[in-house]
């Protein structure tokens, strides 16, 4: 049932990545090709005749799909390249920076979000602050501001550039500052959810005969709600991913990080469009991904759903 | 019923209100507020100063009057975006859950599909092919940003419609959208109010994001415009702290009080659900 | 000296309507082996005792007075001492079983958890004798199981073994037999009380039936607004009722012919002047709306009625 769900959301959206360059106005082939393209006439004529593109809509779907399971995505006359590798390697680096920001941020987020959810002190006060604050802040805005306290102003981090030498040190040398923000950015919305399921479930009866057993303060809080609490969640953090990863990428642009989000940045100033679309498509289907592990990891935690 | 006792009394004396009402008076005001004209040009790169109070950009125009105009177009393309999406995931949420059956099973399952795609990556995919203007990415958000909405509507549907009003509507013979109308939404607008305001905050920062990608109407002073000039023309590495400091903090702090005050309409709903 | 004393108890709830006065000066004592029940209709207060017992009671409740555990007192207690004496010294049975159990957890984790908590055993152990437990109790195998997978009943039953396995002093059942047809409320009260003379437990049973305190209770306290207005062995109550309230009661159970207490059950925000009782009462005097009656003892009955002095 839930397969299905995935398997038509793909459908969907690979139909709308076939539609919209189609749709859009101006010549479906310079949206096909992208703009940076200067071609004689002649050759105009043989790529339109090449791809197809005086054939009916219906055959140019099926030559579409026909493509699209060849893994074929079209091809980069900016980049020189097919499409498919130059996101993937592209991709790679993003990954990099993206999935360590993933996981810590949904340790420090789920943790501290249900402490804070559990007991209103001042501290927490001060804490939910903090991290609404990072909320609300735009993900470049933020990395904007620290790459000029850290790198500009303290020289901590270097400027620009992701790996000069490529070792390993060097490596993570740049690479902390964005990661250690984009944590802290996808802590900050798994800590608002959590905090707030927390409270919901404070307030259940089966909370409160925890207490009745003699269960003392926080062990009330991971010995039953934790798991109850972050339930309903799991799925709405899957969600979340999409957005997680696109902060990646908007921060990937400011620290100059050789990523998707540089890629998609100068597929914009030179208007490439089969790499904007590629790169679409590709982060779509990571984060039908996530989701689907998301459901998977539901069923795992909660015996209402292993039982049916 | 509808917004809640507690929550009509908090809200007023609620920081977050105060500080978006500022920004709305601003916005509406801006031609009276604005020190000097935003197209207008004066010396370039100068520091806060007394006819400047935020100095200016390389261009050499006011940073507060560009300031006080972007109000306009950042909340105009939130509030725009939001409202969009909001009667569409009402519609859509309102229709499958009081109709349920295959209209519910349609809708929920378009909901399914619409909420698994990334929205930022395809409204800059979008964005790309069309011309850029302040409408157009107000429209393209609207109309992507309504599932959750449609979800959390849905569900409430599902527990109103089996309250005892609604049957009674019903018997008594009083068409459906009647029913909608006047028992059902008002039922229901307590879960839509917190969600508006998150959706707003969350389309003024997509708007932000896009205009620093340069997706972002050229005409139009927006505060992500600003900061995006800021980066791209060197207001970061000459240290001009006044130019794209006050547009940042401007989006932070509207997109903060939206969601505080979302946190406190959706905290004493509960809170009265508890008392009760 | 008594096993639990209640002196003086006041709750208090702070709404945003107002505040209110869930129970007002309750006193009473339970000795050892002992059976009390709290009677009363829905929203007298009755709960909200056993709970302010435990301090299970919402952050906006201040409750005042004292409640005396073996020359302890709970309410002057921390947090860490409480959760001492709860589910192993004092433990309670709620009334809706299949949501006071964890959903995510299996019956056997539950019901072997207060061996883990309170005296530190190893798990294996804990749950061998959850399990020996469970078998006791008639739900042979239901220990893999999860609360959603059994019968209000069999949840119950798990949750009254879950309270009862560390052989609590006193053990506290609230309503449990709200919701259950008839059958099945000779079956439940069968079960405390077995479960209650194996460990040789005092029980204070809270109901609003009053045959299910008849069958369950040596002594009764009937509580009406907040407080309780009669109490003493409950047969002598129930069979021969001293206050007008009482009375009422027992004639609108449905085999004493159903006949409602006219009038309504008075606001708990502002309760009546003097007796709480007389907007209701069909014998009110003069007095009765002017000053309030004490609760007065003769010979180990207890009335709080102008009429009994």
């Amino acid at each position: 049932m839930n397969l299905a769900r995935y398997v038509i959301s793909l459908f969907v959206i690979l139909s709308l990545n076939f539609a919209i360059p189609r749709a859009m106005p101006g010549d479906t082939m310079t949206n096909l090709l992208g703009e940076d393209v200067i071609l004689s006439d002649d050759l105009v004529q043989e790529i339109r005749r090449e791809m197809g593109l005086d054939l009916p809509l219906r055959e140019q779907y099926i030559i579409y799909w026909k493509e699209i399971l060849r893994m074929n995505l079209g091809y980069s006359y900016h980049f020189h390249s097919p499409v498919l590798p130059l996101v993937l390697e592209r991709m790679k680096w993003t990954l990099l920076l993206a999935a360590p920001p993933v996981i810590i941020g949904a340790l420090l987020g789920t943790l501290l979000g249900a402490l804070a959810g559990w007991r209103d002190s001042p501290s927490t006060r001060l804490q939910t602050f903090i991290f609404l604050t990072i909320y609300s802040t735009p993900p470049y805005f933020l990395a904007l501001l620290s790459l000029y306290i850290f790198g500009f102003h303290l020289g901590w981090v270097p400027m620009k550039g992701f790996y000069s030498t490529g070792s390993a040190g060097n490596i993570i040398h740049h690479i902390m500052l964005p990661v250690i923000l984009m944590s802290l950015f996808s802590a900050s919305r798994n800590y608002m959810i959590m905090r707030g399921s927390v409270i919901q479930e404070r307030r259940s009866l089966y909370a409160l005969y925890a207490r009745a057993k003699g269960l003392y303060d926080s062990q009330i809080l991971f010995r039953h709600l934790f798991r109850n609490a972050i339930l309903p969640i799991i799925t709405l953090i899957a969600l979340d991913f999409g957005f997680i990863f696109s902060g990646a990428l908007f921060i990937e642009m400011v620290f100059s990080m050789h990523g998707m989000g540089n890629l998609i940045y100068s597929a914009l100033m030179y208007r490439d469009y089969p790499v904007l679309q590629g790169s679409f498509l590709i982060i779509t289907i990571m984060v039908i991904t996530a989701n689907m592990i998301a459901d998977a990891l539901y069923g795992l935690l909660d015996p209402r759903v292993r039982g049916r | 019923m509808s917004c809640g006792i507690s929550a009509k009394r908090s809200l007023p004396s609620n920081p977050g209100a105060l500080i978006f009402l500022a920004f709305l008076l601003i916005a509406l005001l801006s031609p009276y507020l604005a020190p000097h004209d935003p197209w207008k040009r004066y010396e370039p790169y100068l520091g806060p100063s007394r006819d400047h109070p935020l100095g200016t950009n390389d261009m050499g125009n006011d940073i507060l009057s560009e300031l006080m105009f972007g109000s306009r177009v950042s909340l105009g393309v939130g509030l725009g975006a939001a409202i969009i999406a909001t009667l569409m995931g009402t519609i859509i949420g309102a229709s499958a859950g009081y109709f349920r059956g295959w209209m519910d099973e349609v809708l929920m399952g378009i909901t399914d599909i619409f909420l698994m795609i990334p929205q930022i990556p395809l409204v800059i995919v979008v964005a790309a092919f069309l011309k850029p203007s302040a409408i157009m990415i107000t429209l393209i958000m609207g109309l992507l940003w309504w599932t959750s909405l449609a979800r959390i509507v849905r569900s409430r549907v599902l527990q109103v419609r089996e309250m005892a009003f609604v049957e009674a509507a019903k018997v008594i013979g009083f068409p459906d959208r009647h029913i909608i109308l006047t028992d059902v939404l008002p039922n229901t607008i307590h879960v839509i109010m917190p969600k508006f305001m998150l959706t707003v905050a969350s389309a003024m920062i997509a708007e932000a994001s896009l205009s620093f990608l340069g997706l972002g109407d050229p005409n139009a002073k927006s505060w992500g415009m600003m900061i995006n000039f800021a980066f791209s023309r060197g207001g970061f590495l000459n240290g001009c702290w006044w130019w794209y400091m006050p547009p940042g903090i401007c989006i932070t702090l509207s997109v903060l009080s939206l969601v505080s005050m979302s946190m406190l309409l959706e905290e004493s709903r509960e809170d009265e659900h508890v008392a009760s | 000296m008594s096993l639990l004393e209640l002196r003086g108890l006041s709750v208090r709830f702070d709404t945003p309507a107002g505040s209110v006065r869930a129970a007002s000066d309750v006193s009473l004592v339970l000795e050892e082996h002992d059976t009390l029940a709290i009677v009363g209709e829905t929203g007298c207060g009755k709960s909200v005792i056993a709970n302010a017992i435990l301090r299970l009671l919402p952050e906006n409740a201040s409750v005042t007075g004292s409640v005396i555990y073996r020359g302890m007192d709970l309410l002057k207690m921390s947090e860490r001492e409480i959760s001492r004496i709860r589910g192993r010294e004092i433990a309670i049975v709620f009334q809706n079983p299949s949501a006071a159990l964890n959903p995510v957890h299996r019956i056997l984790d539950q019901v072997s958890e207060p061996l883990l908590i309170h005296l530190g055993i190893p798990k294996r152990r804990a749950v061998h004798e959850a399990e020996g437990l469970l078998r006791a109790l008639g739900l042979n195998g239901a220990g893999r199981l999860y609360p959603f997978q059994l019968s209000g009943g069999m949840n119950q039953r798990a949750m009254i073994a879950c309270s009862s396995i560390l052989r609590p002093k006193i053990l506290m059942a609230d309503e449990p037999t709200k919701g259950l047809d008839q059958s099945m409320v000779k079956n439940a009260l069968e079960l405390i009380e077995s479960v209650r003379s194996e460990s040789g437990a005092s029980l204070i049973m809270i109901t609003h039936d009053l045959d299910v305190a008849l069958s369950s209770s040596d002594r009764i306290a009937v509580m009406y607004c907040g407080e309780i207005v009669e109490m003493g062995r409950t047969e002598d109550v129930l069979c021969n009722p001293d206050h007008p309230y009482t009375k009422a009661l027992r004639e609108s159970m449905p085999d004493r012919g159903f006949r409602p207490i006219p009038g309504n059950t008075p606001s708990m925000i502002d309760p009546p002047e003097g007796c709480r009782f007389h907007p209701r009462c069909p014998f009110k005097m003069k007095i009765c709306s002017r000053e309030r009656p004490s609760l007065n003892n003769s010979c180990g009955r207890y009335v709080r009625c102008w009429r009994c002095i």
